[in-house]
């Protein structure tokens, strides 16, 4: 796949740490799918457990990447066979993005932190 | 008297940009060596226009187009290119540097360029800006994601241009429009439901690939109408598909309903526009922005 337009992905220990490159909306349904599909598959086939999402390079996002995130965070809950749920956190949220979650209510679901670390550290498996 | 900053680590071409600069008594001429050290000085004096090199330590003229961008959006910036870099020129202008000047052209072209760029923007501008009443504008876009960021970015930019609110509102309202233009794109004219989106983001998306490249999905355009007036804007986003009931949206307050990702959309909508209104088939939304009260000192 080439260089990736929207994530870039990184793993901090057995913790996957994913930072949103710009803005989704100017991208075509061929250019973030892959991108989705390749975060799930990594997840997946380590059976990642610990997922922080590093907004510091997005000043403000929509629906879209709300959604991208959505679905990372799906794929943390528990499923059948899995004996945990996975745990997921934001980092680096800027004003503006703190009050788009609180709108969409997503702050309810993921827990926000200030730095990338405290966020790691969140998320850490036991 | 308006402030050029010039940027280059070589002293010499400084000097010299700078000197043809001062040819007109009507500018202040000011210099850093790098583009970090060009925001230093920004920080203490902000510039009417920066005018840099391309090839330099530390912080080259590409990253200074695009730091300078995103921190004073309202300050021009000019390239100053070596031969061959014709190129990044090229892609310094699509991150928004406003011109640039080939070096062995100096001094032809670089005081008109400058001048040009000074009376297009910055105070000049903005006091001609001031005298504006109204301002329209229509679009017909096609189902293009490009197309819909670009002309986000116009329309905060017209917003601004208007001074119906501050760096921080153009943002919210930018958000909301987005929402719209994407809700038009993908639900109206796509027709792809946003309850598809929580139960397959595979079959959600492989839909959206699938319709973008068949009729009638893709020959539907979106429709924008905006209109700049002096206490309000007032934006219409208009799509070709059958419509939709915004009253059957999920309630977002369901404990069901906050684990899935639809809706989030007119919720975005609705806390960032003054006013949200879809007629009555729901292919039309209506979005107000008021002019933003002045702020007090201190808030």
């Amino acid at each position: 796949m080439s260089a990736p337009k929207v994530f870039r992905a990184e793993r901090d220990g057995p913790t996957l740490v994913v930072t949103p490159l710009g803005s989704v909306s100017s991208l075509d349904a061929g250019t973030l799918q892959p991108e989705i599909d390749a975060l799930l598959r990594e997840i997946a086939a380590d059976d990642l457990r610990s997922v922080v999402f590093d907004l510091a390079e997005v000043n403000y996002f929509g629906s879209l990447m709300l959604s991208a995130i959505h679905s990372v965070w799906k794929r943390l809950r528990p499923a059948q066979g899995k004996m945990a749920q996975g745990k997921m956190a934001l980092c680096n949220v800027s004003d503006l993005g703190r009050d788009i979650l609180r709108i969409a209510r997503f702050d309810l679901l993921w827990p926000v932190y200030p730095s990338r670390q405290e966020a790691v550290d969140a998320v850490r498996p036991p | 008297m308006p402030t050029i900053l010039v940027v280059d680590d070589s002293a010499v071409d400084r000097r010299l940009a700078g000197g043809l600069l001062a040819r007109d008594a009507d500018l202040a001429i000011r210099y850093a060596a790098n583009g970090l050290e060009a925001l230093d000085r920004m920080e203490e004096e902000r510039p009417d226009l920066v005018l840099t090199d391309l090839v330099m330590p530390e912080m080259d003229g590409l990253e200074l187009v695009g730091a300078v961008h995103h921190r004073y959006p309202g300050v021009p910036v000019i390239l100053m290119t070596s031969q061959g870099s014709e190129e990044i020129a090229a892609r310094a202008l699509e991150q928004g540097a406003a011109s640039y000047v080939p070096k062995r052209m100096l001094s032809r072209t670089l005081r008109a360029t400058v001048q040009r760029v000074l009376a297009i923007s910055g105070k000049k501008r903005a006091r001609l800006l001031e005298c504006m009443v109204s301002n329209q504008a229509a679009f017909l876009l096609a189902n293009d994601g490009a197309l819909i960021a670009s002309l986000v970015a116009y329309l905060q930019d017209s917003l601004a241009q208007m001074g119906l609110c501050d760096e921080s509102e153009c943002m919210r309202t930018g958000v909301a429009l987005e929402e719209a233009l994407v809700n038009a794109m993908l639900h109206g004219n796509l027709e792809v439901s946003s309850g598809l989106r929580g139960e397959s983001d595979e079959q959600y998306y492989a839909l959206i690939a699938r319709r973008s490249a068949e009729s009638p999905y893709r020959d539907r355009r979106i429709r924008v109408d905006a209109r700049f007036e002096r206490h309000q804007a007032v934006f219409v986003v208009r799509d070709e598909g059958p419509g939709f009931n915004p009253l059957a949206l999920p309630d977002p307050h369901d404990p069901v309903a906050l684990e899935r990702p639809a809706g989030r959309g007119i919720l975005l909508m609705r806390a960032f526009m003054d006013e949200v209104h879809y007629n009555q088939i729901g292919n039309e939304v209506t979005l107000v922005k008021r002019r933003q009260a002045a702020k007090r000192p201190g808030e």
